[in-house]
C-alpha cells in the first residue's frame, strides 16, 4: 500500500509543489494539505499520516507550536521540516523530535536535492 | 581561531577542542576510515576560544553538539553537520601576523567519531583553505564593477552625439581644471600666510575658490549623470563630499585635505580616459571633419542672415532657407540627454516618468537652449527627485502615470523653455514660511511677496526643504545654480506651481541666431 502524506505549508505554490512530487515521484498518497500550524495538528488527528511534512515560519500556530502538540499526542509521528530557516529554531525542532528536515528553497530541478529529498524520506520510514 | 596548524583537530562533546598539535603524537588519521579516538588526549581548549564565540553563538554550538549525540544514529551525519553553527571561521596566519597579510578562511567539514559502542565519541573537524577562492571570488566582483562601469561609459558615449558628449567632456575638463587651479592657488596663498590649511570656505558675498569648485564639481556630477557616465558622477560626488566636510575645518581636515587633492587628480584621469574612449570610438578623422562642415554651415547661414529676403529671387531664397535649416535640430533630438537623465533618475528612485516634447517651430537653432544647460539639469533633477510622487502615492491620488514636458516656444526675439511635470506642487505659503525659517527672509518681506514671488524663493541658495544631502539633488544648491546660470546668458527664469498639480519652470531667453526668415 502506498504510504501517505499530509503536507502543511502557508505558501499555496509550495504545497502544490509537494504534493506533486509526493505523489508523481515518490508514489505518495496525498491525504490532505493544510496551510498553518493548527491545521498541521487537526489534519493529523483525522488522517494519521506515515508522513506529515511542515514549514516552521506560519500563521496561527507556527512549525514547532504544532510539532510540539502532535507529538504530545501522537509520540510516533513522523514529522519532516521544511523550511528556509536553519538556525537555533530548526535545532530546536530537530531535538523535540522532528525526524529530519529538508531546506527550502524546493529545487525540484536539481538532481542533488531531488535525491538528498528520495534519501530523507527514505530514511524517515524506515526508522521505528 | 588558534587551534594550532590548520589541517584537523577534535570537538569533545564536553565542549572542548584538542588541537592538532596534540593529537599529532596519538593518532594517525585515515581518509577512509573514522580515526581511533586517543585516550588521553593531553590539552584541551575551550570550544569558545577555538572558535572565538560570544555566549549566544557558544550555547548554540553547544545545543548542536547536543543535537548531534542525540541523533547521530537516525539522522544522516550530512543533514546534521549542514546545521554546525560555524561552517567557516577565519583563521590567523601564523607568523604572518606582522605582515598585514589578511585572516585566512577556513571551511570546516565535521566527521563523527563513534566509541566502540556505536555512541557519538567526539568529532573531528577538517579545515579547507577557503582564502584562494574568496580572494578569487573578490577579484572577480572588482573585475565584474569595473567592467559594468566601463560598459556604462562605452554606452553613454555611443548613445549620445559624439559632439555634445566632446563637448560636455571637454567642458567638464576645463571647469574641473579652472576650479582647481583656483582653490590650490588659494591653499597655497594660506600656506605662504601661516594660516591653517585648508581653512574654512564660504560664506563670503564674492564667489570664494571652495565655492567655486563645489559649483563646477556639481555641474560635472549632473552632466556626467546625465549622460550617463555613472563612474564620473560618482567620482565628483566624492570630491563634493570631502569639500563639504572641509567647509568647517576640524581635527580631520588635513586628511580629508589630502584625499579631496586626491580624488581630483582622481577625477581629471577619468575625464582623460573617457575623452581617450570617445576618440577611439568616433575616431579622431571623423571629428575632424564635422568640425569643419559645421563651420563652413556657420558661415552660409551668417549669409542667410546678410540678405534681405524678401527681395532675393525666389529659387535662391529656397536654397537659403534649406541651408539654414541644415543646422537646426528636432526639439527631440535636441533633448534626447534630458530624456536619457529623466529616465535614469526615475528609474534610480523607483519612479516612472513619461517624458514629452512639443515646439511651435518644428526645428529648432542646436544652441537656442545648450546656453542652460547646466538650468535644465538642475530643474528635471529637482523635478523627478522632489516633484514627481512615488508610483504608488500616485495611484492613491488617481493620478496615472506621471509626466514631464519639454516646450520648445519660439518668437520674434525671444524664445522660451518651458518644464513641466504633474507632480506634487509646491505651496506658496509653505515656500514663504520655510523661507522665513531659514533666515532667507523676513516675516514681512515675505508676506508681501505674492504667490510667484513666494515660489521664487526657491531660486535662493541654501533654500532647501531636506535636511540630508542625496546623490540625486545635492544640498539645496540646485535651482540657486539654475537661476545663476539663466541669469549669467541674460535671460528669466519663473516658477509656478499649484499644490497637487505640479509645477512649471519656464526660461526665457534672447534669440539667438537670426530671425525667422517666413
Amino acid at each position: 500500500m502506498a504510504s501517505s502524506v499530509v503536507i502543511v505549508d502557508d505558501s499555496k505554490f509550495q504545497t502544490m509543489q509537494l504534493g506533486r512530487f509526493f505523489s508523481d515521484v515518490m508514489g505518495f498518497q496525498v491525504l490532505a494539505t493544510g496551510e498553518n500550524g493548527e491545521e498541521a495538528v487537526e489534519l493529523y488527528r483525522t488522517h494519521k499520516p506515515d508522513l506529515i511534512t511542515m514549514d516552521l515560519t506560519m500563521p496561527k500556530l507556527d512549525g514547532r507550536g504544532a510539532l510540539t502538540r502532535i507529538l504530545g499526542e501522537f509520540p510516533d509521528a513522523k514529522v519532516l521540516v521544511i523550511s528556509a530557516v536553519k538556525g537555533p529554531l530548526l535545532l530546536d525542532c530537530l531535538s523535540i523530535g522532528a525526524k529530519s528536515y529538508i531546506e527550502k528553497p524546493l529545487r525540484f530541478d536539481k538532481e542533488d536535492f531531488v535525491r538528498d529529498f528520495k534519501a530523507t524520506i527514505g530514511e524517515i520510514l524506515q526508522s521505528s | 581561531m588558534d587551534a594550532g596548524n590548520p589541517g584537523f583537530f577534535l570537538i569533545n562533546l564536553d565542549g572542548t577542542v584538542t588541537p592538532s598539535s596534540a593529537l599529532a603524537a596519538h593518532i594517525a588519521i585515515g581518509y577512509g576510515s573514522a580515526p581511533a579516538l586517543p585516550e588521553e588526549p593531553p590539552e584541551r581548549l575551550p570550544l569558545a576560544r577555538a572558535f572565538q564565540l560570544n555566549a549566544e553563538q557558544e550555547s548554540q554550538f553547544m545545543k548542536w553538539l547536543e543535537l548531534a549525540r542525540k541523533r547521530h544514529r537516525d539522522l544522516r551525519w550530512e543533514k546534521l553537520a549542514a546545521l554546525a553553527p560555524v561552517q567557516e571561521t577565519r583563521i590567523s596566519k601564523a607568523g604572518n601576523a606582522a605582515s598585514g597579510d589578511e585572516d585566512g578562511h577556513v571551511r570546516l567539514a565535521y566527521r563523527k567519531i563513534e566509541d566502540a559502542a556505536g555512541n557519538l565519541a567526539a568529532i573531528a573537524v577538517f579545515t579547507v583553505d577557503a582564502s584562494p577562492g574568496r580572494a578569487l571570488a573578490r577579484e572577480l566582483e572588482a573585475e565584474r564593477l569595473r567592467h559594468k562601469l566601463e560598459v556604462r561609459d562605452v554606452l553613454a558615449l555611443a548613445a549620445n552625439p559624439p559632439e555634445t558628449v566632446g563637448a560636455f567632456l571637454v567642458d567638464a575638463r576645463t571647469r574641473l581644471d579652472a576650479g582647481r587651479k583656483e582653490w590650490e592657488a588659494w591653499l597655497a596663498e594660506r600656506k605662504v600666510a601661516g594660516l591653517p590649511v585648508p581653512g574654512a570656505w564660504g560664506g563670503t558675498a564674492e564667489e570664494s575658490p571652495g565655492q567655486r569648485l563645489f559649483r563646477e564639481l556639481h555641474m560635472v556630477k549632473g552632466n556626467a549623470g546625465a549622460f550617463g557616465f555613472e563612474s564620473l558622477a560618482a567620482g565628483a560626488q566624492e570630491c563634493e563630499d570631502f569639500l563639504e566636510t572641509l567647509k568647517q575645518p576640524g581635527p580631520g581636515s588635513e586628511r580629508a585635505g589630502a584625499r579631496l587633492a586626491a580624488s581630483l587628480s582622481g577625477l581629471r584621469t577619468q575625464l582623460e580616459e573617457l575623452l581617450r574612449a570617445m576618440k577611439l570610438i568616433e575616431g579622431e578623422g571623423q571629428d575632424a571633419m564635422a568640425r569643419v562642415l559645421k563651420w563652413k554651415l556657420e558661415r552660409l547661414v551668417i549669409g542667410t542672415a546678410v540678405f534681405d529676403l524678401a527681395r532675393v529671387e525666389p529659387p535662391l531664397r529656397a536654397l537659403l532657407e534649406a541651408t539654414r535649416k541644415l543646422t537646426f535640430l528636432s526639439p527631440a533630438y535636441l533633448v534626447r540627454k534630458y530624456r536619457n537623465l529623466v529616465e535614469r533618475l526615475a528609474d534610480n528612485l523607483g519612479k516612472q516618468v513619461n517624458f514629452r516634447v512639443t515646439s511651435n517651430t518644428g526645428d529648432i537653432h542646436p544652441e537656442s537652449f545648450s546656453r542652460v544647460d547646466e538650468a535644465i539639469v538642475h530643474i528635471l533633477r529637482n523635478m523627478v527627485d522632489h516633484g514627481i510622487e512615488s508610483p504608488a502615492e500616485r495611484e492613491a491620488l488617481g493620478k496615472g502615470e506621471a509626466e514631464i514636458g519639454f516646450e520648445f516656444v519660439a518668437e520674434e526675439d525671444r524664445v522660451f523653455l518651458r518644464i513641466r511635470d504633474d507632480g506634487r506642487g509646491m505651496d506658496p505659503a509653505s515656500i514663504a514660511d520655510r523661507g522665513v525659517a531659514m533666515g532667507l527672509v523676513t516675516r514681512s518681506e515675505a508676506d508681501s511677496l505674492d504667490e510667484v514671488g513666494k515660489l521664487g524663493l526657491i531660486f535662493l541658495e541654501r533654500f532647501t526643504t531636506r535636511s540630508e544631502a542625496d546623490m540625486v539633488s545635492g544640498r539645496g544648491l540646485g535651482l540657486a545654480l539654475a537661476a545663476r546660470c539663466v541669469a549669467d546668458r541674460g535671460g528669466n527664469i519663473y516658477v509656478y506651481s499649484r499644490p497637487a498639480e505640479g509645477t512649471r519652470f519656464a526660461i526665457e531667453l534672447p534669440h539667438i541666431g537670426q530671425k525667422r526668415l517666413s
